[in-house]
């Protein structure tokens, strides 16, 4: 983990460093290949700033479910890097609703996004719920904080 | 009851017995058929309305028995949890489906004032063994509820895919359908002619609003249903299914205009998705609280509907059905 934190904090100031530039094109972020599971996206373009994780760009993570076992990477990742769950984007945990679910079928881990405030950026963080209590970072994009619309 | 059930639920120290109304148990019967199944070698338990709120006192789960109301649905679970081995070792299969209201949303926390992600953590902190052995577990089906409507769109960290949450849960392809039941309100009426297209999308009428009009609708439907009189109770006796009917209950139900428009949320699921409605055999409702079987009539078929009642207040009702037997049990 302590690696993913290093990379985190890199695309934290990459991100600060594009959003104090004026119409600053996207930073593009590069995956991590030296994780397996973990895929670090390319920073969505969107109207809002935020996007849904259906749409993110860079897709295709590479979950590999352990069933055996319980990491807690959103405890260790809140608390090595003072992030606060934050109620700002609620957006990014929207789905489109299912109208019929079937009972028969087996269903696939469920993959919760988090939104956290970083400094001058949003962090949004995918998490593979192996278990209810279980977390495994999956997924996480670095964004610049969106300017109020003083509305 | 699958006798595997009430031998681990008695392992436990629970004793349950068969929930009456006006003396009589409110179960339904039919002869097998292997040409013609509902089930197949499962075993369904349907868990009712729970309303799991923050743990304080607007939380209707809780009561006023307090912790030892939520212990008693942890064992019951853990029973649970051991009838699946149980049969498993049987290569039979326990499925659990619950039908909505699992959380209350919006009574434990107004909408007004309701931060998505934020109330989860208030319920998730109160009952975190319980939601546990619900989806890790047990492997729970839910429906999404009019008071947790929200959920369809802006899961729990549990819920995210997969349609382990929805507005409608089908087992046993297609034969068994579960779904909240506030589809069958008189107050619905009002709202489907507003959004009529929701309606048609599964008659999830209320599940589907996200305004203030339907907000205020929705407090305005559970004052009408907490206000109900004899709401310990069931609903008033009703007219049998035709002779012939493959189905028997001891005592049908009378659920007046609801099952109207019952029949209205299946016309519009033919149309919708025919490929949904055409299978569907026997439905499981909860929102009432009150435990009711009552039946309608869908182009010459003839559908029963079972109400499993309600774990709020005290109570602690859930279905159990098997190939020949939806019955209703208390603990």
């Amino acid at each position: 983990m302590r690696k993913l934190y290093g990379l985190i904090e890199g695309l934290v100031a990459a991100s600060a460093l594009s959003a104090s530039v004026a119409c600053a094109p996207p930073v593009v972020l590069a995956p991590d290949t030296t994780k397996p599971g973990v895929a670090v996206l390319a920073e969505p373009v969107a109207a809002g700033g935020l996007v849904t994780p259906g749409s993110w760009q860079g897709g295709g993570l590479s979950v590999a479910a352990d069933a055996s076992d319980c990491p807690h990477h959103q405890e260790e990742l809140e608390r090595a890097l003072d992030l606060r769950s934050a109620d700002a984007c609620p957006i990014v945990r929207e789905q489109p609703p299912t109208e019929v679910g079937d009972g028969d079928a087996e269903l696939p881990p469920s993959i919760a996004p988090h939104c956290y405030e970083l400094g001058a950026s949003i962090l949004v963080v995918q998490y593979l719920k192996v278990k209810t209590s279980c977390t495994k970072v999956v997924g996480l994009a670095v964004l610049p904080r969106r300017p109020r619309s003083g509305k | 009851m699958d006798t595997i059930v009430n031998v681990q639920l008695e392992k436990l120290g629970l004793r349950p017995r068969r929930a009456l109304f006006g003396g009589v148990p409110v179960e339904l019967e039919w002869t097998p058929d292997p040409q013609n199944p509902v089930l197949d070698d499962r075993v369904l338990v349907a868990l009712p309305d729970l309303h799991l709120g923050d743990g304080g006192k607007a939380d209707i789960f809780r009561g006023t028995a307090g912790g030892r109301h939520r212990a008693r649905f942890t064992k019951f679970l853990r029973a649970l949890v051991a009838c699946k081995q149980e049969l498993a070792r049987s290569n039979r299969r326990l499925s659990v489906v619950q039908v909505g209201d699992c959380y209350d949303v919006w009574r434990a926390f107004p909408f007004h004032s309701n931060i998505r992600g934020r109330t989860y953590a208030a319920i998730q902190a109160a009952y975190a063994e319980i939601i546990a052995l619900l989806v890790d577990e047990l492997d729970t089906r839910f429906c999404v509820g009019n008071h947790d409507s929200v959920l369809a769109t802006s899961p729990p960290d549990w819920g995210f895919g997969g349609g382990r949450i929805a507005y409608a849960q089908r087992f046993c392809s297609g034969r068994v359908f579960a779904f909240h039941g506030h589809q069958g309100d008189q107050l619905a009426d009002e709202l489907a002619g507003q959004h009529g297209q929701t309606w048609v999308a599964l008659g999830s009428t209320l599940a589907g609003v996200a305004n203030a009009a339907g907000m205020a609708l929705q407090k305005a439907l559970d004052r009408h249903e907490d206000a109900f009189p004899g709401d310990d109770g069931g609903w008033p006796e009703g007219p049998s299914p035709e002779a012939g009917s493959r189905w028997r209950a001891r005592r049908w139900s009378d659920y007046g205009p609801r099952r109207g428009r019952f029949e209205r949320v299946l016309a519009a699921m033919a149309q919708a998705s025919p490929a949904v409605e055409r299978p569907v055999q026997l439905l499981l409702v909860g929102h009432t609280h009150r435990p009711g079987v009552t039946w309608l009539a869908r182009e010459g078929r003839t559908i029963p509907v079972v109400d499993v009642g309600s774990w709020t207040y005290g109570r602690s009702q859930f279905g159990v059905v098997t190939e020949g037997n939806a019955s209703l049990w208390e603990l």
